[in-house]
């Protein structure tokens, strides 16, 4: 009964700060993506560019761990039995990119652009390498950033 | 091609379902099959039963006594063993 009760308040605890801290984090991420909407950045190797002359160009990255909540890691555990689209685990690999990419993008500065974008998944911690088992996501986001000469710069 | 500059809106790539009815309709459906197998085991019983052998019988019980403490004997249980006992002798 009491390990009921601890699993019970366990899951509640993750269900209710796992959702509060979800929301806080994405309402900080479309924050700072509007920010940094000036900045284009893509994943392509090879750019072509005119007669721009390249004043600076700099290896960037960033990189966020995020961790899933014990009603989340729950829910997933019950997909698995069932099998489909884990949901549970959308939105954790989700922040976890978008940060990583901020992050460098905050490292980036006051740069022109962002090319050769990429991003890298992991798991990490406790359960990092198990077989049906995901504790925490870690991305890392590297590209170059570029800083064009313009005219009499 | 000119850079436009776009505010992302929504997001593609996280379902918006409410994880609460996933987990209830989950649950549900594991419950569900657990009450299923209970019901057919039960039926699947009082059809096994009549037909297993004693040897059988003696082995699952030998699984799962260990499990349960000896409680000490009482005056009505060595009663009704000398009961038992003497059905028996009357039988042989």
């Amino acid at each position: 009964m009491e390990q009921l009760i601890v699993f019970l308040v366990l899951l509640t605890l993750g269900y209710t700060v796992g959702k509060y801290t979800e929301s806080k984090h994405y309402k900080s991420i479309i924050e700072r993506e509007k920010n940094f909407v000036n900045i284009p950045t893509t994943n392509t190797k090879h750019f072509t560019l005119g007669d721009k002359k390249v004043q600076n160009a700099q290896l960037v990255y960033g990189n966020a761990v995020i961790s899933l909540d014990y009603f989340k890691r729950f829910l997933a555990g019950l997909r698995n039995i069932f099998g489909g689209n884990i949901v549970s685990y959308e939105s954790l690999v989700d922040r976890a990119r978008r940060e990583a990419t901020l992050r460098m993008k905050e490292m980036a500065g006051n740069t022109h652009m962002i090319i050769n974008l990429r991003i890298e998944t992991s798991t990490i911690g406790k359960s990092a390498n198990r077989k049906n088992s995901v504790g925490s996501v870690e991305a890392f986001a590297y590209g170059t950033a570029i800083k064009f000469l313009w005219g009499n710069d | 091609m000119k850079f436009v500059p776009k505010e992302i809106e929504g997001n593609v790539n996280v379902s918006h379902n409410n994880p609460l009815k996933e987990f209830f309709t989950l649950l549900g459906g594991l419950f569900g099959i657990a009450l299923f197998v209970y019901i057919i085991l039960g039926f699947a019983v009082d059809r096994i039963v009549p037909i297993l052998p004693v040897e059988v019988e003696d082995y699952i019980g030998s699984m799962f006594s260990d499990s349960f403490d000896e409680a000490p004997k009482t005056a009505g249980d060595y009663e009704l063993q000398a009961l038992l006992d003497g059905i028996s002798n009357k039988a042989s």
